[in-house]
């Protein structure tokens, strides 16, 4: 038995698809040569189901990353000097040239509020493939072509650690890192944790309090489910939320979540703006199970070819999902999310019964449980999956040093519970 | 041969989905059943002296439901009046059989079961509304006029509490449904354990944590007697996809989606208008008029010869004031 209703409920009073799409079309043919927004102009662009001619498709996506970039501001009366996280792909490409835009006069607001400080790039050679001289060339290029300052930053800085130096290179350690992961559901996750992490700790080190993001509405409501999909629908609000605060002082923004990703192609298209691919994990695969990510991206794409409304009404529900209130929380050891009080990161799961080994063979005797049980107590949900598909020995060093710290303040914690007052609901 | 983990003697014949232990039939039935019980508990789903509709539809959950409830009333002393709820859609093929099933479990189970028809509630058949309507909105008619049945049969039957077979998996497809609709109230309810505990019946979901394939396979070493096909109007694009990517997330993951770690931004909570009744129907409502009315009327807009405003009343006069049926959760 399933609990009733459907998707296509149009019992509501909504118009139904078919109808919509029959009065666009009709309204396309009546005005199929003229621009509806202005009305002069010859139409040559679909935009949201509107002919428009490309000066006010360059308007309409101004104006909505304005009201997107505005989300995104945490105290209204200040200028923010913002670091750009850069991907090398069409979404962040985009948003270089649009911020840059504004700021230099399209729009007084922007310029008054928002400064472009410099450009960050994770380079995941070990990860993928290398990055070729070139690419770090292009990267580079585009930074330059605005005159901001330009960080790429190795994906293997993750495993610095001044108190333990070891003789391995951080290479051969994402290496490893990689190879210790059982699944790519795994690989895929941590590498998007550690990346981030990366960019806020190196946004910190940098004086930086706010790093902007190109992620897409498309790329956001793939993110929304697949978090929800990995354990981690608590955290979606401080995955990918506005004014989030996982990383505590540095917020992470994402004003391009308007945008569909062939809206941002239309755009970059037109702009002449040229992306630099890079490879992912998932790039070469024929495999639609080969990983959670990969798998609901083609879901997702699947469905918003079909239902046109779907990724925009994901991004809707996002919004209303949020984090508990949590007075002083302890944070993921490996993450960065705010692990729930009172829970363990068993029942935030809604698991039992993971605390023992994989359970498979050869996977290792008491030495790493006692190293295991130590980091899974003080992980959340999500990580608490991760555990389970990863040898903890391959972890950067932090993880464990984050455990050790949510260890001993647990610890205090429960010294003095007797004497903390509970202004709790 | 492979050893139980759990009892090392007897020889294990399934690796549960869940944990991936390997067990023998009685301590897979055991934990199963525990693990139940646990949730109930856990949760304080009943008190002694509720009396308890079990949702039967005839199908494997809620076979296993019926199963399981009369188990753990008799293990435990809960002293829980159970009886059994069927629904009679009016499709037929689908349902004639089915409800054939429940009337076996109703003799295997000693307890009592009382159907209610869509016809004597609505004045509809399903047969009657896709001759009506065709294929196209069927599903948002049944499961509308579904999730009233239920209340209005068991409020009839003087229940205190309905039980439903959702399950983990079932819940999984809900939060991914009504995430992709946009539907944030109803995600709320779908994914706590019991529902409705303002003014309508409360409804419990003591499989919430149970996975779909455990249930099967209960059902299946257990040899019980369910009725195992798809409602025939079901299939519609959107579920569908859905449940295509479950399944391919199932085998990339095991039980991926969990429908408890999602939490809902309280200004949105307090703006879900408040339950109030319908206007016609006296039905727990957040609208002036509830969905079934309007769906009638739709309907019945088309055929003068049915006169809503009677059927309405009707339906009024047999339904028990709701404040009745009022239950404190302890
Ligand atoms: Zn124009
Ligand atoms: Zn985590
Ligand atoms: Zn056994
Ligand atoms: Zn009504």
């Amino acid at each position: 038995m399933s609990e009733g209703g459907k998707f296509e409920d149009n019992s509501c009073g909504e118009v139904p698809p078919e109808e919509a799409r029959r009065q666009a079309d009709r309204l396309k043919k009546k005005i199929s040569d003229i621009c509806v927004k202005c009305r002069t102009e010859k139409s040559t662009l679909l935009f949201r189901k509107e002919s428009i001619c490309w000066p006010c498709y360059e308007d309409q996506i101004i104006r909505k990353f304005k009201t997107q970039l505005n989300a995104t501001r945490k105290n209204k009366s200040q200028l923010e000097k913002v670091l750009i996280a850069f991907s090398g792909g069409p979404s962040s490409r985009a948003l270089i040239h649009i911020l840059n835009e504004c700021i230099l006069g399209r729009s007084n607001q922007a310029s008054a509020f928002f400064e472009i400080g410099g450009i960050i790039h994770i380079d995941e050679s070990g990860v993928t493939k290398p990055e070729t001289a070139e690419e770090k060339e292009k990267l580079a290029q585009v930074a330059a072509s605005y005159n901001i300052p330009y960080h790429s930053v190795p994906f293997g800085s993750i495993f610095n650690d001044s108190e333990n130096p070891t003789q391995e290179t951080n290479r051969e350690k994402i290496e490893k890192l990689m190879q210790g992961c059982t699944t790519n559901t795994t690989r895929e996750d941590i590498i998007f944790h550690m990346r981030n992490l990366l960019i806020a700790n190196t946004a910190r080190t940098l004086g930086y309090e706010k790093v902007l993001f190109g992620t897409s509405a498309s790329r956001m409501a793939t993110t929304l489910i697949s978090l929800v999909c990995k354990g981690r629908g608590y955290n979606v609000a401080q995955e990918i939320g506005n004014n989030d605060t996982k990383y505590g002082d540095v917020q992470f923004g994402y004003p391009m979540r308007d945008f569909l990703g062939k809206e941002v192609s239309v755009y970059n298209h037109h702009k002449h703006l040229e992306d630099v691919f890079l490879p992912s994990l998932d790039t070469k695969t024929s495999d639609p199970k080969f990983s959670i990510d990969h798998l609901t991206e083609s879901f997702i794409e699947g469905l918003q070819v079909d239902f046109s409304h779907t990724v925009h009404t994901l991004l809707r529900s996002s919004v209303k999902l949020t984090m508990p209130k949590i007075d002083q929380p302890m944070t993921c050891s490996i993450c960065a999310a705010s692990l729930l009080p009172s829970t363990t990161s068993q029942s935030i799961g809604g698991e039992g019964k993971e605390d023992s080994c994989c359970g498979e063979n050869g996977c290792g005797g008491e030495e790493w449980l006692v190293v295991v049980a130590n980091i899974s107590d003080y992980v959340c949900g999500g990580c608490h999956r991760v555990m389970n598909e990863i040898s903890p020995q391959v972890l950067p060093p932090y993880v464990q040093h984050n455990a050790d710290r949510n260890g001993r303040s647990s610890r205090l914690r429960s010294q003095i519970e007797d004497y903390l007052l509970d202004d709790g609901e | 041969m492979k050893e139980c983990t759990r009892c090392k003697t007897g020889r294990a014949v399934v690796k549960r989905p869940k944990t991936a232990e390997m067990m023998c039939k009685p301590c897979f039935y055991h934990v199963f059943e525990e693990e139940i019980h646990q949730t109930i508990v856990d949760n304080k789903l009943f008190k002694a002296g509720d009396r308890v509709a079990i949702a039967a539809s005839g199908g494997k959950d809620s076979t296993v439901l019926a199963e399981v409830m009369t188990t753990l009333n008799q293990r435990y002393n809960y002293g829980l009046d159970l009886f059994l709820l069927s629904v009679d859609e009016g499709i037929t093929g689908y349902r004639d059989d089915s409800l054939e099933t429940v009337k076996r479990n109703q003799e295997q189970y000693k307890i009592p079961l009382k159907i209610v028809s869509y016809e004597e509630l609505y004045g509809w058949t399903m047969d009657a509304i896709v001759a009506k309507i065709g294929l196209k909105n069927n599903c948002t008619f049944c499961g509308v006029f579904r999730r009233q049945a239920l209340d209005r049969g068991a409020m009839l039957l003087k229940a205190d509490k309905i039980v439903t077979g959702h399950n983990a998996d079932d819940i999984a497809e809900t939060v991914l449904l009504n995430l992709l609709r946009g539907d944030i109230s109803r995600l709320t309810r779908c994914t706590s354990i019991t529902t409705g505990t303002e003014d309508a019946l409360p409804r419990m979901k003591p499989f919430k944590y149970t996975y779909e394939k455990e249930i099967v396979m209960y059902a299946y070493f257990k040899k019980l007697d369910y009725f195992s096909t798809e409602c025939i109007y079901s299939p519609n694009a959107y579920r569908g996809y859905a449940r295509n990517f479950l399944k391919d997330l199932e085998a990339i993951r095991p039980s991926s989606i969990i429908g408890e770690n999602l939490h809902i931004q309280q200004e949105t909570l307090s703006k879900i208008p408040e339950q109030g009744k319908c206007s016609r129907c006296n039905y727990i409502s957040s609208n002036p008029v509830c969905k079934a009315c309007i769906l009638l009327d739709s309907l019945n807009r088309g055929m003068p010869k049915i006169e809503i405003a009677d059927e309405g009343e009707k339906v009024e006069k047999e339904v028990v004031p709701t404040s009745v049926h009022k239950t404190i959760n302890f």
